[in-house]
């Protein structure tokens, strides 16, 4: 029994070996390398655990940290990297994927003649399957193309390559290897084709007339045609010929016509000299000019003839320490990187500050054991608190804060004062008024809770020797509760500092950060504190998605809240717990 | 003491309070008034909790349902024929049926709207009495506003006096006389003569009317009794010709050659003597001579009235004149801004084109200027080559290529003169022009070096040059030539342009000039309208003896008032207690109007639905053989339910908002409940029609407590694991272990979002269910927030006594044994402490869900709430808030609860701050 345990368990083992294996493999060979190293790590701590009786401590933890490594530490990893390259809105792909796209560039001659084209779709039980041959003519002599191989498919599943043969129709008959087709024309129009009958390797299908965009008649088939045939084989296939040019549905008229069409670009192979080391690189050759693409900045540029640049494609590549020297040198981006850090400072202080003191006010009212009621008061002052935050400020944003039909400006404001609106949101100091109301509001009963525990804690008879001695009230707050308040409310004090430093959630709902700084290349608001401001840089497009320097602010961020963090275990001793035993 | 600190206590909580209370208040109120002063409306309803949880399609959603079907949308696409008939007989089926209950709840109201009519109608007497109460009052009022006014203004008794003497004959009775006491004021003459015409009209009428009486006295005996009734009209209407304002001899005279002889019919005259006759004829002769004499009469009134007017007239002239110049130049001012607009549409339009123009001819520009580079180059090229040997050299026989391309330069160059001045492409066509004449001028030297071999390219080069060159500048010739003319087009408009601006400027420094005067006769000439006015209310007011009367008077107030300003009468607060009854006593009026407008739009649907169930089937075949079918009955459901609905929605609103408001009122406590009923009956029967957003919040709050739930479980599952190890077993890296989890917990999750996006982007090509937009991929990266809750754990595990394990360890369990049976059920409490905190941070979490879940279906709780804030939702607070409240509710319970946990300096800033 305990050796079948043993065995299935050094299955289950070999399994997840094997598995992993197969994940590291895969993701080596996707350019995500460093998740790969992860999983070898992980294959390797497993192994030492569950082999190595020394590893028995280990075995605990395997699930945790692998999820750890892959979830948090993983994370962490790729941020560090990608502040060091230009990630981001223009340059989102490899240089492979890049070339690829370009390699994907036509270009039409404006002379040429569009042909005009028509579908022969095989059908089964009256019903049109994907199996097709087209037919397309220039006026003069007619072609037939094969229905398309798909050679390639892009990340969302659609195909980005495809290519057929296609040959000239002679006295009704094409041959493309293999396969053969007979044209059965119209008895009544010696021009008009019915049918195609093709045979292959034996086997003889019939294809039927189906569409055509030039046949008004077919237009009840269009919808087939552009969902079954059109986007899958259709959109981004080369029909080639070896003695005529490429002939492909172009841009300028989509689907309506094909035309005739050639690569823009043809790969070429350069070498260059690195360290002292002849290395080999592919270049791209524009093939009408016969000019090599430029690279620069991880940029493709085209030189024209006359000398000038042209922006093609741009990849992802790395910068150097260029994200940071944004952060502090370069002035389009130093001046609202500053004031948002200015702000996020004082937002943290600010917010800490107003909740403590209006906490500590509530607590020290609560703190009568003689005071009827203090518990419900309690409850009901908790109540802000326990509101998950994300609905009670969509609900402040929302009801209280809108300048038309707010609460606050419309009853408040407008109807008991009559003053004219406030515009909360708006305003660069109002949206900062606006946003430090909710989160003190949000803030204080956490405040207030912290205070009243550690009030209780307080010996009763400090201030009764305190009295005795004649001191005043307010001598018996500032030389007993206060110094005795703060030894155990600090450290939470400064979690809380910490925790509005990043406090996402609160900026990003109210305000999203907004109304916008107007001198700014990027789309930094008055509200925006650094995580908001990082978050907006990465993922909101309106002027261009910035994932490198997003990520360089926030391990920026990450060092800020590392250092507040040290003070805070510091005053709470979280290390001696570490030291411990 | 205390008194004042529980007072400001509750003052302090309700203030922190409010806008939860907000909250509630408005997730229960029917008519989404959420900013309202009123907190608390009666009309209240849990109608937005049901559509919430319950999310049943109403009779708009259905008929998109069904058209759905027949577009064959995503949901329908992989359907068999049988499913889908099936879904078409089932939203069919809840159609209909929601349209029967709409319709019930309409038809349950009609009793109580019956009740309401009654109770009102019983008591239209009260209303009137107590009226009458207030009636001396009242016109009391309205005298001193007229004396008011009337004192207000000299000028204004010429103009008031005329505008009477046009107007009084309109008006009657006591209306009447009351103008001409105003009319005397200023015009004595003209009262006069009126009274004097209408004194001797009275005598004329009565003599006429004395011997008319007698002969009628007379002959009725003759009469046989069935014509006794004709012989009744004949006489009345002779009389009513007697009056005033009736009577003129022409139509006198017509009104008897209409009725046969002379006024009697042939029957009448069978039955009457031939004496009674004759002296019918002379009765009817020497009336006529009276009324040729009254005739006169009238005829004299009217020339001394037009006299008088005239009189009247003449003294306004000079303020008439100045309305008329006002009214003109502003007509002129008009003309002139009008004129103004359009022209400046019309430049803008040429600019438009100027502009399409210089994008064409930027597009030249830039071959224009390739062609220059090139130019240049080859001049630089051949200046080279032929400055180098200045040895003659024989002329070949190859000059006819040079004499070719330099003939054609030539002609460019003058061609790029004749251009002239051009928008664009100046500089560059100089310069080409420049070149082109270095080439001619060196026609020699070329000549000379023509047999060169780059010179022979250069000159090649030129030449296959020349052809393009020529084709832009053609091109560029024509666009210019089109340039020019709206140019000078644009020239024309901005001259008359600018003529109108002057124009404008005059009028209006006329009319300013004027405006002044002409604003205070607009305001005397209103004062007269007001005079009109007050005199009718008070004509009005004195006839107020039944409730219709009253009602009338009502609406000549409210007329009043609308068209000059309130004023504080007397029966002011009755009055808008009447308007309230009003629209009681003429309730069951409106409502039958109104809703058998929505039992017709049922019928008719019904009907079409029938046509719709007869074709049904062959629509289904044509569908799934994915042939587009255009189902005209379905558009014309849809239409049919979009007019309708406009149409009685905001009707019965107005109805329902009514019985509401009155149902708060005082005096019509005894109703109050069935006017409730009426509102409350027409909400929900509108509820069915109303087109309410598409929102999917209950599969909302199931992902987001399947996710909260699995997640919450598994990250404590494997805290626990792996937390052990840390509190009671030595191993090498157990402190930097320890401190590793202090340090990656500190790193923000927000900003490993690009490498968890990726990561799950990557993992849903492999496994889609774990991928970007789907639940568990949200779940796994949730599992990430690992760190500080072993910490957590970590904690805890330490303050259990090792003794237990090491006893049991003794009697030979393993390590693994003592966790499982020892250490875990001592550390229960904990764990499902940890569970629920997870839990409740998971169900809060917004900032990932938001970034990874993308269509509708997979949002959680969060992510679909702040949707609520946008577009469709954006003004649904009944919506918004009763989803908060679902929300927030049972986190509300769970906080309050786990306070003590929660509060507590460990778990800061994990979930609460």
């Amino acid at each position: 029994m305990k050796i079948f345990g043993k065995m299935l368990l050094w299955f289950i083992l070999a399994l997840l070996n094997a598995f992993l294996t197969w994940a590291a493999i895969v993701l080596f060979t996707n350019d995500t390398i460093e998740l790969g190293i992860i999983m070898i790590i992980i294959i390797f701590f497993i192994d030492f655990a569950v082999i190595n009786p020394k590893g028995y401590p280990y075995r605990y933890t395997i699930p945790a940290l692998s999820l750890l490594l892959i979830l948090t530490v993983y994370p962490i990893f790729y941020t560090l990297k990608i502040a060091f390259t230009n990630y981001g809105t223009g340059h989102l792909f490899t240089r492979n994927q890049v070339v690829e796209q370009l390699m994907n560039t036509y270009v039409t001659d404006a002379d040429s003649k569009p042909y005009s084209y028509s579908v022969f779709v095989h059908m089964e039980d009256f019903a049109p399957t994907d199996e097709f041959v087209m037919v397309f003519t220039d006026g003069e002599k007619r072609f037939l193309a094969e229905k398309p191989q798909i050679i390639s498919v892009d990340q969302e599943g659609n195909t980005s390559r495809s290519v057929a043969q296609y040959r000239e129709i002679t006295n009704g008959n094409v041959v493309i290897g293999a396969a053969q087709y007979e044209i059965v024309y119209s008895i009544q129009n010696e021009d008009e084709i019915m049918a195609i009958e093709g045979t292959q390797n034996g086997k003889r299908s019939v294809y039927q007339y189906f569409f055509s965009f030039d046949d008004p008649d077919t237009l009840s088939n269009q919808r087939t045609f552009i969902s079954n045939m059109y986007l899958k084989y259709l959109d981004t296939a080369e029909l080639i010929n070896p003695e005529r040019s490429l002939v492909r549905f172009g841009t300028v008229y989509g689907f309506r016509k094909l035309v005739d069409a050639q690569k823009k670009y043809r790969i070429d192979k350069e070498l260059y000299e690195e360290n002292g080391k002849i290395n080999e690189r592919t270049v791209l050759v524009n093939q009408a000019t016969g000019i090599q693409l430029q690279e620069e900045d991880g940029t493709f540029y085209e030189i024209t003839p006359l000398g000038q640049r042209i922006d093609v494609g741009g990849y992802r590549g790395y910068v150097g320490l260029r994200n940071f020297e944004k952060m502090f040198t370069d002035s389009r981006f130093t001046g609202p990187f500053i004031k948002i850090l200015i702000w996020t400072f004082l937002w943290a202080i600010l917010s800490v500050l107003f909740s403590f003191v209006i906490g500590l006010g509530f607590a020290l009212m609560l703190n009568d054991q003689k005071f009827k009621g203090r518990n419900i008061y309690r409850t009901l002052l908790l109540i802000p608190w326990a509101v998950p935050a994300f609905i009670s400020v969509l609900v402040w944003r929302n009801g209280f804060f809108n300048e038309t039909y707010g609460i606050i400006n419309k009853i408040i404001i407008g109807q008991w004062l009559g003053m004219d609106a406030i515009r909360w949101l708006g305003d660069a100091f109002m949206a900062k008024v606006s946003v430090l109301i909710v989160n003190v509001w949000l803030g204080f009963p956490y405040m207030m809770m912290v205070c009243l525990g550690a009030l209780q804690s307080i010996p009763g008879n400090l201030y009764e020797a305190a009295s005795i001695d004649g001191a005043t009230r307010v001598r018996r707050f500032s030389g007993i509760t206060m110094p005795l308040l703060m030894t155990s409310v600090a450290p939470l004090l400064i979690g809380s500092f910490a925790f509005n430093f990043n406090n996402f959630t609160n900026i990003y709902l109210l305000t999203k950060g907004g109304p916008a700084m107007s001198d700014s290349l990027t789309n930094a608001g008055s509200t925006d504190i650094l995580i908001s401001y990082t978050y907006k840089l990465a993922f909101q497009s309106e002027r261009g998605q910035d994932f490198g320097y997003a990520s360089a602010i926030a391990l920026f961020i990450f060092l800020i809240v590392a250092g507040i963090s040290f003070f805070q275990f510091k005053f709470a001793g979280t290390f001696e717990e570490v030291n411990r035993g | 003491m205390r008194v004042i600190k529980h007072a400001i206590m509750i003052f302090l909580v309700v203030i922190i309070l409010f806008p939860m209370v907000w909250i509630v208040a408005t997730s229960v109120r029917r008519d989404n008034a959420a900013f309202s002063t009123k907190m608390f409306s009666n009309r209240y309803t849990f109608q937005y909790f049901k559509d919430l949880l319950l999310n049943r399609k109403n009779i708009p959603q259905q008929i998109s349902e069904l058209k759905k079907i027949a577009n064959l949308s995503t949901d329908y696409v992989k359907m068999s024929k049988e499913e889908l008939l099936a879904s078409f007989n089932k939203s069919e089926a809840e159609l209909k049926q929601q349209m029967a209950l709409s319709k019930e709840q309409i038809i349950k109201s009609e009793q109580y709207v019956e009740e309401v009519v009654a109770f009102a109608k019983a008591r239209t007497g009260e209303m009137v009495s107590r009226f009458n109460a207030l009636k001396d009052e009242e016109k009391m009022f309205f005298e001193t506003q007229l004396t008011d006014i009337l004192a207000s203004s000299k000028s204004l008794q010429f103009e008031l006096t005329n505008e009477l003497i046009h107007s009084f004959e309109k008006v009657e009775g006591e209306e009447q006389s009351r103008y001409l006491a105003l009319i005397e004021k200023s015009s004595p003459d003209f009262v006069k003569v009126f009274i004097e015409t209408e004194q001797e009209f009275k005598n004329v009428a009565n003599r006429i009317q004395d011997a008319y009486q007698g002969w009628f006295e007379t002959v009725k005996n003759n009469v046989s009794e069935g014509l006794q009734a004709e012989l009744e009209t004949v006489q009345s209407t002779f009389l009513s010709l007697l009056t005033p304002q009736e009577f003129s001899y022409s139509k006198w005279n017509r009104e008897i050659n209409l009725k046969g002889y002379k006024g009697l019919t042939t029957e009448l005259q069978s039955e009457l003597t031939s004496e009674q006759l004759e002296q019918w004829t002379q009765l009817i002769e020497s009336f006529q001579e009276i009324a040729k004499e009254t005739d006169n009469l009238l005829k004299t009134y009217s020339t001394k009235k037009e006299e008088i007017i005239q009189g009247l007239e003449n003294q306004m002239k000079e303020r008439n004149d100045v309305m008329a110049l006002y009214l003109s130049l502003e007509e002129q001012r008009l003309q002139a801004s009008n004129n103004l607009v359009r022209l400046e549409n019309q430049i803008e339009l040429e600019q438009q084109k100027l502009m399409g123009f210089e994008e064409r001819m930027g597009l030249l520009n830039q071959q224009i200027q390739g062609a220059q580079y090139e130019m240049q180059e080859l001049r630089s090229l051949v200046a080279v080559e032929i400055n180098q040997d200045n040895e003659y050299k024989e002329i070949t026989s190859d000059n006819k290529t040079v004499e070719e391309v330099l003939s054609a330069l030539q002609h460019l160059s003058e061609t790029i003169q004749e251009l002239g001045d051009i928008p664009v492409a100046d500089l560059e066509l100089l310069s080409l022009k420049e070149s082109m004449d270095w080439f001619v001028g060196k026609k020699e030297q070329l000549l000379m070096n023509a047999s060169d071999d780059s010179v022979k390219n250069a000159l090649d080069l030129l030449k296959s040059n020349i052809n393009p060159i020529r084709e832009d500048l053609a091109d560029l010739t024509l666009l210019v030539e089109q340039y020019n003319e709206i140019r000078l087009r644009v020239d024309e408009y901005t001259q008359s342009l600018n003529d109108q601006r002057v124009l404008l400027n005059d009028k209006q420094a006329e009319i300013e000039l004027i405006s002044s005067e002409y604003n205070s006769i607009v305001l005397e000439r209103r004062n007269i309208e007001k005079v009109k006015g007050i005199i009718r209310i008070i004509t009005l007011l004195e006839q107020t003896d039944d409730y219709e009367a009253l009602s009338a008077y009502n609406g000549a107030i409210s007329s009043f008032i609308n068209n000059f300003s309130t004023m504080d009468h007397p029966a002011k607060a009755l009055l808008s207690e009447i308007s309230a009854f009003d629209k009681l006593v003429y309730l069951d009026r409106n409502y039958a109007v109104e809703t058998s407008y929505l039992k017709e739009t049922v019928d008719e649907i019904e009907k079409v639905l029938t046509q719709f169930d007869a074709k049904k089937e062959s629509y289904i075949n044509l569908i799934h053989a994915n042939v587009m079918v255009k189902t005209s009955e379905l558009d014309a459901i849809e239409t049919l339910q979009k007019t309708a609905y406009n149409r009685f929605s905001s009707e019965l609103n107005r109805i329902a908002r009514i019985a509401s408001d009155l149902s708060e009122m005082e005096a019509y406590q005894e109703i109050a409940d069935s006017l409730e009923r009426i509102d409350k009956n027409i909400f929900e029967s509108l509820q069915y029609w109303i087109k309410k957003p598409e929102q999917q919040f209950m599969r909302w709050l199931i992902n987001t407590i399947i996710i909260a739930i699995a997640t919450s479980a598994i990250t404590v599952m494997f805290c626990a694991l792996g937390a052990y190890p840390f509190s009671r077993l030595r191993f090498k890296g157990r402190k930097y272990g320890l401190l590793f989890l202090l340090l990656i917990q500190m790193f923000p999750i927000v900003m490993g979002m690009v490498a968890l996006y990726l990561l799950l982007r990557f993992i849903g090509q492999y496994l889609p269910g774990f991928g970007l937009d789907s639940l568990w991929g949200l779940g796994l990266i949730y599992l990430g927030n690992i760190a500080f809750n072993m910490w957590l754990l970590k904690g805890y595990f330490d303050t259990i006594p090792n003794s237990l394990e090491e006893a049991a360890m003794i009697d030979g369990s393993t390590r693994f044994q003592t966790f499982w049976k020892i250490v875990l059920p001592l550390t229960a409490p904990m764990l499902a402490v940890v569970f629920l905190i997870v839990f409740m941070g998971n169900f809060n979490e917004f900032v990932l869900a938001s970034v990874v879940l993308q269509s509708p279906e997979n949002y959680t709780f969060a992510v679909g709430l702040q949707s609520f804030s946008y577009g469709p939702y954006q003004m649904e607070w009944g919506l918004f808030t009763a989803a908060a409240l679902i929300g927030a509710i049972p986190m509300v319970i769970l906080s309050l609860s786990l306070q003590r946990y929660l509060v507590s300096g460990l778990t800061s800033g994990s979930v609460k701050g």
